[in-house]
């Protein structure tokens, strides 16, 4: 791919992560009975930029969509929290990918778990203590679900992506 | 089936099953709970009994309110007010946080001495 096209596409992939993350926002599930869950839906621009330009194409998307998620809703808190799962989802997600072990489902899987671990790690620190450990089994649950619907979706995009976007040679 | 996606579903499974375990072994060694313990920024802010009807106000960051054995966040400053849906508790080990105002309302079972 050419340079241009990367950057093209970059710019494309941070614009849809940040409508995405915009999207989940509107889904409230804190009045479902399970607060704190989100569907992960910004990891899909993630993981595509991954699949279809590798790592650090992926980590551009990924910061852009978390510095502009910042300065457009404007909490602090939010992005420490966005920044430390971020991080840790994209290496491992990178890691896995490159052993060729899962497929797409299981990297985006494995990603969501490390995004929540990132969290749950940064939620411990900040709050000084524990306490949210007690609600960890819940909200893994979730990241396996909705990492396993996420991964199942890209995983069906990815061909018709991967045919449109690598032939721009 | 390729072989990935078998290992996909194969992890998937296995996961769940952890988390399910994890959530059943936490849950079941929980005993009902008596006191209520604020911390703001991990200071402990106050220990309440739960038996006493009472309304908190923590520092003007959000007003916890206890009630008929349990315990729950009625308003709060910060933006997106994750803390007040969150349904009452009143179990040892459960926690209400508010990540914004850096506020945690957890429930302490057994006999803890309280202040206040």
């Amino acid at each position: 791919m050419k340079r241009t096209a990367k950057l093209a596409l970059c710019g494309l992939f941070v614009a849809l992560a940040f409508g995405l993350s915009w999207v989940e926002l509107l889904i409230p599930f804190d009045s479902l009975g399970i607060p704190g869950v989100k569907l992960g839906l910004a990891n899909l621009a993630v993981m595509a930029a991954l699949y279809l330009m590798g790592f650090l194409p992926a980590a551009a998307v990924s910061l852009a969509r978390i510095l502009l998620s910042w300065f457009v809703f404007g909490s602090f808190t939010a992005f420490i929290y966005s920044l430390c799962g971020g991080v840790l989802s994209l290496a491992v997600m990178c890691l896995i990918k490159r052993s060729g072990f899962f497929g797409c489902a299981g990297v985006s899987v494995c990603g969501a778990v490390a995004h929540n671990a990132g969290q749950l790690a940064a939620a411990c620190a900040l709050l000084h203590g524990t306490a949210v450990l007690y609600y960890a089994p819940v909200l893994f649950a979730a990241a396996v679900v909705t990492g396993a619907l996420n991964g199942a979706l890209l995983g069906r995009v990815l061909p018709a992506l991967q045919k449109r976007f690598t032939k721009t040679e | 089936m390729s072989k990935q996606a078998k290992r996909d579903i194969a992890l998937v499974l296995a996961l769940l099953a952890l988390c399910a375990a994890a959530y059943f072994a936490v849950s079941s060694s929980r005993t009902e709970g008596n006191i209520c313990e604020i911390t703001v920024s991990g200071e402990v802010f106050g220990r309440f009994p739960l038996a006493r009807e009472k309304a908190v106000d923590v520092n003007g960051l959000c007003t916890v309110v206890i009630k008929d054995g349990a315990v729950y966040v009625a308003s709060s400053t910060c933006p997106n007010k994750t803390c007040v849906s969150h349904r009452a508790i009143s179990r040892g080990g459960e926690a209400i946080i508010c990540i914004p105002n850096a506020v945690v309302v957890r429930v302490l079972g057994g006999e803890a001495d309280f202040v206040v």
